[in-house]
C-alpha cells in the first residue's frame, strides 16, 4: 500500500440564505507516504474547506476520505479522536491559531496532555524541549506568550504542536502567506527537513504559486469548489494546459526585469459558488470560452502521462 | 529626470508609548520626479507605513512624532516638527487642504477604506467637494467618470461597498484617491489582500492611470515582484533605514547589501528548481532597541570587525545606487564583501 | 573616517539612552499585562480601594460600629449628625453610622451571591447554547427570551411578593429575574472566542468537547464576562436596596441601605439626615463597581479603547 489518502468524490455543500454553497464540489485525489500535494487557488475556492473536510473538521457532504485504508468519513468520534494524532494541520495565522492564554510549553504539551502520553511531568517536559529544538525554536522561550513572540516563531510553535503526536499527515492551510520572505523560507525549510527526517505526508494548500512549486510534488488547481487540472509539479510548470492556469501563472509579477512574458489578464472575478449550474465555471472569465462551456461541465479527464484536466478544448487550445 | 515632486530629507520619526522609544523612522531620505514610481520594500516593521503615514501626515498622535527631517512637495516643506501646539493645528490645517489636492493614498485593505453605509458614489463626489469648488452636480459628474476611468459602470453609483467584491473595491478606492488629480499618490500594498489575478488587473490599471495623469506613485509592498512590475525606483528598508536605494536595474541586477541578495535568495522562484531557499536567521532588530552600529549585523553573511565600529552611511556605490554597507564605503579599512564573508566563514 | 554625526544623530542617541533605562521586566503573561494596564487607570485603582474598604467595613463592622444596630435610645430620636452620633439618629433614636456599617453586610454579600447564582445558571447556560449552537442554542435562547421578556424589576417584585420578604427570596427573585441577560453576555462572549482559529486547532488535536469550553473558550472570553460581573453586583446592590425600598425586601430591624432609606422619607423635611447616609453608601458602592468595572473593560480589552 502506497497510498496515504484517497480522496474520492468529496463534497462539502453549505446551506446559506442564498441557496446551497458548494465549497468542494466532486473532488478526488491521492496522496503518497513521504509527498507533498500542493493545492493551489484563490480564496473563495473552496481549498480551506477540503483541507478541514478530509480532517473532519468539518463534516463532508458526501464522497470518502479513505485515510491508510480506512473511510472516515462515516467512523464515530471515538474512532476519529484515535486516528488525530496521525493527521495534524497546521494554520495560516500564526496568531488566531495559539491559544492566547498558554505559554509556549503549554502549548506543545496540549496535546501530549491530551493523549496521555507520558505518564509523569518529567518526561513530558522533556520532549516538549525537544520538540522546541526540532522546530529550531530556542529553549529560552518556554515560559513565554504568544502575544510576545514574532509570527515565524509563532508559526514554529504551530508546527511542534503538528508534530508533537508524531503524525503521517499534516494538512498544512497557508502556513506561510502571513509570514515575510525571509521567515517565510525559514519556515518551509523547515518544513522540508521535517519532512525528510519523519517521512511526513504535506497537503499543502496556498495561492502562492511559487510557493507550492517550491515544496510540492503534485499539484492540484482549484477553482470555485473544484479540480480544474492536477498532475506532478514539473509537468504542471512545463506544460500548463488549462486556460485558468495559464492565466494564473501569468499573474504572477516576477521578480526579475529581464522576463518578457505574455500577461494573460483575466476579466471580471470570480463567479457566485451558490447554486452554480451544469457548466465550466470558469467558462465567464475564460477567453477561450464557446457555447458548449457555458452549458455542459466538462470532466477531470487524463490526458496523457497522469496530467488530469477539466476543459472541453484543451486539446484545441494547446494544439495537442 | 526633470523637477522633483515628492522630496523627503533625513527624516527621523518616533513612536513614544509608555514601554519606551521606538525608532520606527532613522534617517530616511528619497525624492520622486513627475510620473515617476519608487518602491518602497521591506519586512513587516520595517517603517514602510510610518514613512506614509508622515508624508499624509496621519502619524497616530500623540505616539508619533517627527523628530526631524522635513517632506517637501514640490518645494514646499509640509512638516511641522514644532512642537508648539498652535502651530502645530495651522500646520494640521494646511495638511489637511493638501492631502487628496496634492497627495493621497491607498491603503492596503480596501474594506476598510470605504465608509460601509454610503453609497461609493457618494464617497468619491465627496472627496471631489472637500477639495474643489465644484458643485455637486459637477463632482457628481466627475466621481461618474472617475468610475469608469477604473472600469466600474457609472450605474452602480448607487450602490453600496458591501455590493463591490474585493478588486472592485479597491478600483473605487484608487477613483477616490485620484479624483483631485493628486500630484503624488501613496500605495501601501495596494494589492496584498487581492488575489493574484485580480492583483494583476488592478496593477495594470494603475500603471495606465499613472501614464494617463503623469502621476508620481510610492509603492509601498513587500513583495519584489510588484517592484520589478510597477516601479523606476527602489528603495530597499531596513530597521528604519535605508540600506539599498537605485534604478530597479541597480537593485534587481547587482543588488548589493547583503540584505537585499539575501530578499532576492530567498524567494521560491518559478523559473528555476532548488532544492533549499536560502535564508538568513535572526529576526529585524527591536525598534526600541537599536545598536549603534550596522543595525544587520546580526545577520549579515558578510559582516566584519568595522561593522560593529561605526553605522556605515549610505554611500554612492555606483552613479545612482547607494548602499548602506561598511564594504561599499570609501577607504574605510574594511575588505571587500567576499573577502568579509570569507572572513567571517573563517572565523567560525 | 569619522562616523558622521548630525544633530538628528545626537538626537537620536539621546533618545535610545532613554529608552535602553527601562529595563525589560520579568516575564509577561496576560494576566499580569491586564494588571499592568489595570494600575495605570486611576479611576478604576480609586474603584478598587473603595470597594476593599467597603469590604472591611463588612468584616470588621463589629470593631467599628460604635453600637449595635439595632439598639434604641427613644430619647435621642433623629438627632442630627453630632460628635456623639457622627451620622446622626433615625427615629428610634438608632444610631445611623453604626447602621450604615452593619448594612455593608447586608447588602454587599447579597449584590454578590444574586450575581454568582445569576450567572452560575444563566452563564453555564448560556456557555453550552454557544458551544453547541443549532438547535440547543435555539431552544435554550427561546427559553432566556420568555424570561427577559418580562421586565427584571416587575419580575423580581413578582417573585418576592409571591414568596414574602427575607434575604433568601430577595436573592431568589433578583438571581431569576436577571439569570437571562447573564447567559447572553456569557452566550457572546464564547461565540465571539469561538471564531478563533484557536478553537479548531484545539479540535485538529484532538481536545474534547470539555477541554474546548474550560481551556480554551472560558479563559479567553472571561474579559467581558468579569467586567459584567462587576457591573451587575452594582445592578443588584440597587434592586436590592428597591425591594427593600418598597417592602419587598430586607425588613427592620436589620439595616438594609435600601430599607433605611425608605423609613427615613417621610422624615425627609424634618432630618434629612436619615435618608441621606444610606443613600450615599449605596451611591458610593455603586460608583465604585462601576469605575472598577470600567478599569477592569479597558484593561482585559485593549482594543476596545
Amino acid at each position: 500500500m502506497n497510498e496515504i489518502l484517497q480522496v474520492k468524490n468529496l463534497k462539502k455543500y453549505f446551506n446559506v440564505s442564498g441557496g446551497t454553497l458548494h465549497a468542494v464540489d466532486d473532488v478526488s485525489f491521492t496522496m503518497k507516504y513521504g509527498e507533498t500535494l500542493g493545492i493551489v487557488g484563490e480564496s473563495g475556492c473552496g481549498k480551506s474547506t477540503l483541507g478541514k473536510a478530509i480532517l473532519r473538521l468539518v463534516q463532508p457532504t458526501s464522497g470518502e476520505v479513505i485515510f491508510e485504508g480506512r473511510d472516515i468519513t462515516r467512523i464515530g468520534n471515538k474512532e476519529l479522536t484515535a486516528l488525530r494524532p496521525k493527521m495534524q494541520m497546521i494554520f495560516q495565522d500564526p496568531m488566531s491559531s495559539l491559544n492566547p492564554r498558554m505559554s509556549v510549553s503549554q502549548q506543545i504539551a496540549e496535546p501530549l496532555m491530551i493523549y496521555n502520553v507520558y505518564r509523569n511531568k518529567a518526561d513530558m517536559d522533556k520532549r516538549v524541549l525537544e520538540l522546541m529544538d526540532t522546530v529550531g525554536l530556542a529553549r529560552r522561550y518556554v515560559d513565554t506568550y504568544p502575544h510576545e513572540l514574532d509570527g515565524g516563531r509563532r508559526q514554529r510553535i504551530g508546527v511542534a504542536r503538528a508534530l508533537a503526536l508524531n503524525p503521517k499527515l499534516i494538512v498544512c492551510d497557508e502556513p506561510v502567506s502571513a509570514l515575510d520572505v525571509l521567515i517565510q523560507a525559514q519556515i518551509l525549510n523547515l518544513l522540508q527537513d521535517l519532512q525528510k527526517e519523519h517521512g511526513l505526508a504535506y497537503m499543502f494548500i496556498t495561492h502562492n504559486l511559487s510557493v507550492v512549486k517550491h515544496i510540492s510534488n503534485d499539484i492540484c488547481v482549484m477553482y470555485l469548489g473544484q479540480v480544474i487540472e492536477q498532475c506532478n509539479t514539473k509537468e504542471l510548470f512545463r506544460n500548463t494546459l488549462h486556460p485558468y492556469t495559464k492565466a494564473l501563472l501569468s499573474a504572477i509579477p516576477v521578480p526579475s526585469l529581464n522576463k518578457t512574458r505574455e500577461r494573460i489578464i483575466l476579466k471580471g472575478e470570480l463567479a457566485s459558488p451558490i447554486d452554480p449550474k451544469d457548466a465550466c465555471r470558469f467558462a465567464p472569465r475564460c477567453i477561450y470560452a464557446k457555447e458548449k462551456c457555458h452549458n455542459c461541465a466538462p470532466e477531470l479527464v487524463d490526458v496523457g502521462g497522469n496530467h488530469k484536466t477539466a476543459c472541453h478544448y484543451v486539446k484545441e487550445i494547446n494544439g495537442l | 529626470m526633470s523637477e522633483k515632486v515628492l522630496e523627503v530629507k533625513n527624516l527621523i520619526v518616533h513612536y513614544e508609548t509608555q514601554d519606551g522609544v521606538a525608532e520606527a523612522v532613522n534617517d530616511v531620505s528619497f525624492s520622486i520626479s513627475a510620473g515617476e514610481t519608487l518602491g518602497l520594500v521591506g519586512e513587516t516593521g520595517a517603517g514602510k507605513t510610518t514613512i506614509a503615514l508622515t508624508i499624509m501626515g496621519l502619524l497616530p498622535k500623540p505616539a508619533g512624532c517627527v523628530i526631524s527631517g522635513e517632506v517637501l512637495i514640490d518645494g514646499r516643506n509640509i512638516t511641522e516638527t514644532s512642537r508648539n501646539r498652535a502651530k502645530q493645528r495651522k500646520n494640521d490645517r494646511m495638511m489637511r487642504r493638501l492631502r487628496g489636492n496634492d497627495v493621497s493614498m491607498i491603503f492596503q485593505d480596501p474594506m476598510s477604506a470605504l465608509n460601509p453605509v454610503m453609497r461609493v458614489g457618494d464617497q468619491i463626489s465627496e472627496v471631489i467637494r472637500l477639495h474643489s469648488s465644484a458643485s455637486r452636480a459637477v463632482a457628481t459628474q466627475k466621481a461618474m467618470e472617475m468610475m469608469e476611468l477604473v472600469g466600474i459602470p457609472g450605474v452602480r453609483f448607487k450602490d453600496y461597498p458591501h455590493e463591490f467584491s474585493g478588486g472592485m473595491k479597491q478600483r473605487i478606492v484608487i477613483a477616490m484617491a485620484l479624483a483631485c488629480n493628486p500630484r503624488v499618490l501613496i500605495a501601501d500594498e495596494p494589492t496584498t489582500a487581492l488575489d493574484v489575478t485580480i492583483q494583476a488587473q488592478v496593477l495594470e490599471l494603475m500603471n495606465d492611470l499613472k501614464r494617463q495623469f503623469n502621476t508620481s506613485l510610492l509603492m509601498i509592498t513587500h513583495d519584489l515582484g510588484v517592484v520589478a512590475e510597477m516601479c523606476d525606483k527602489c528603495a530597499v528598508i531596513y530597521a528604519g533605514q535605508m540600506v539599498e536605494h537605485g534604478t530597479v536595474e541597480h537593485i534587481f541586477n547587482n543588488a548589493q547589501h547583503p540584505y537585499t541578495q539575501a530578499l532576492f535568495s530567498a524567494l521560491p522562484s518559478l523559473d528555476k528548481d532548488v532544492d533549499r531557499l536560502k535564508s538568513i536567521s535572526g529576526l529585524m532588530s527591536d525598534p526600541m532597541d537599536l545598536p549603534p552600529y550596522c543595525t544587520f549585523y546580526e545577520r549579515c553573511d558578510a559582516r566584519c570587525h568595522r561593522c560593529m565600529e561605526l553605522d556605515p552611511p549610505l554611500t554612492e556605490s555606483e552613479p545612482g545606487h547607494f548602499v548602506k554597507c561598511v564594504h561599499f564605503m570609501k577607504d574605510n579599512g574594511a575588505p571587500s564583501p567576499k573577502e568579509g564573508a570569507a572572513a567571517a566563514e573563517a572565523s567560525l | 573616517m569619522a562616523k558622521l554625526y548630525t544633530p538628528a544623530m545626537a538626537a537620536v542617541a539621546k533618545k535610545r539612552a532613554r529608552s535602553k533605562r527601562k529595563a525589560t521586566s520579568g516575564q509577561s503573561t496576560p494576566s499580569r499585562e491586564a494588571w499592568k494596564r489595570l494600575k495605570r487607570n486611576r479611576l478604576a485603582i480609586a474603584g478598587m480601594v473603595i470597594l476593599a474598604a467597603l469590604i472591611l467595613v463588612a468584616v470588621f463592622a463589629d470593631f467599628l460600629a460604635p453600637r449595635g444596630y439595632d439598639v434604641q435610645n427613644l430619647s435621642e430620636r433623629n438627632l442630627p449628625p453630632s460628635l456623639k452620633h457622627l451620622m446622626g439618629t433615625d427615629n428610634y433614636g438608632r444610631d445611623i453610622l453604626s447602621r450604615v456599617i452593619y448594612g455593608t453586610r447586608v447588602s454587599l454579600p447579597i449584590g454578590f451571591i444574586c450575581v454568582i447564582i445569576a450567572f452560575a445558571i444563566g452563564g453555564t447556560l448560556g456557555a453550552i447554547a454557544a458551544f453547541k449552537g443549532g438547535r440547543t442554542d435555539n431552544i435554550i435562547m427561546r427559553i432566556m427570551d420568555i424570561f427577559q421578556s418580562i421586565p427584571p424589576m416587575l419580575m423580581a417584585i413578582a417573585i418576592a411578593a409571591s414568596l414574602g420578604n427575607g434575604a433568601l427570596n430577595l436573592v431568589l427573585a433578583i438571581s431569576i429575574s436577571t439569570m437571562p441577560a447573564r447567559s447572553r453576555i456569557v452566550r457572546a462572549a464564547i461565540l465571539t472566542v469561538k471564531r478563533n482559529d484557536y478553537i479548531e486547532s484545539a479540535r485538529a488535536i484532538g481536545a474534547s468537547s470539555r477541554r474546548q469550553l474550560l481551556k480554551y473558550m472560558l479563559p479567553n472570553a472571561i474579559g467581558p464576562i468579569l467586567t459584567s460581573f462587576t457591573f451587575s453586583v452594582a445592578t443588584a446592590i440597587l434592586t436590592v436596596s428597591s425591594l427593600s425600598y418598597i417592602g419587598l425586601g430586607i425588613t427592620a430591624p436589620t439595616p438594609e441601605w435600601g430599607s433605611m432609606l425608605s423609613a427615613g422619607k417621610e422624615l425627609l423635611r424634618q432630618a434629612p439626615h436619615v435618608l441621606l447616609f444610606p443613600g450615599l453608601m449605596i451611591m458610593v458602592t455603586v460608583l465604585a463597581l462601576n469605575l472598577f468595572g470600567d478599569g477592569l473593560r479597558d484593561a482585559l480589552d485593549p482594543r476596545l479603547k
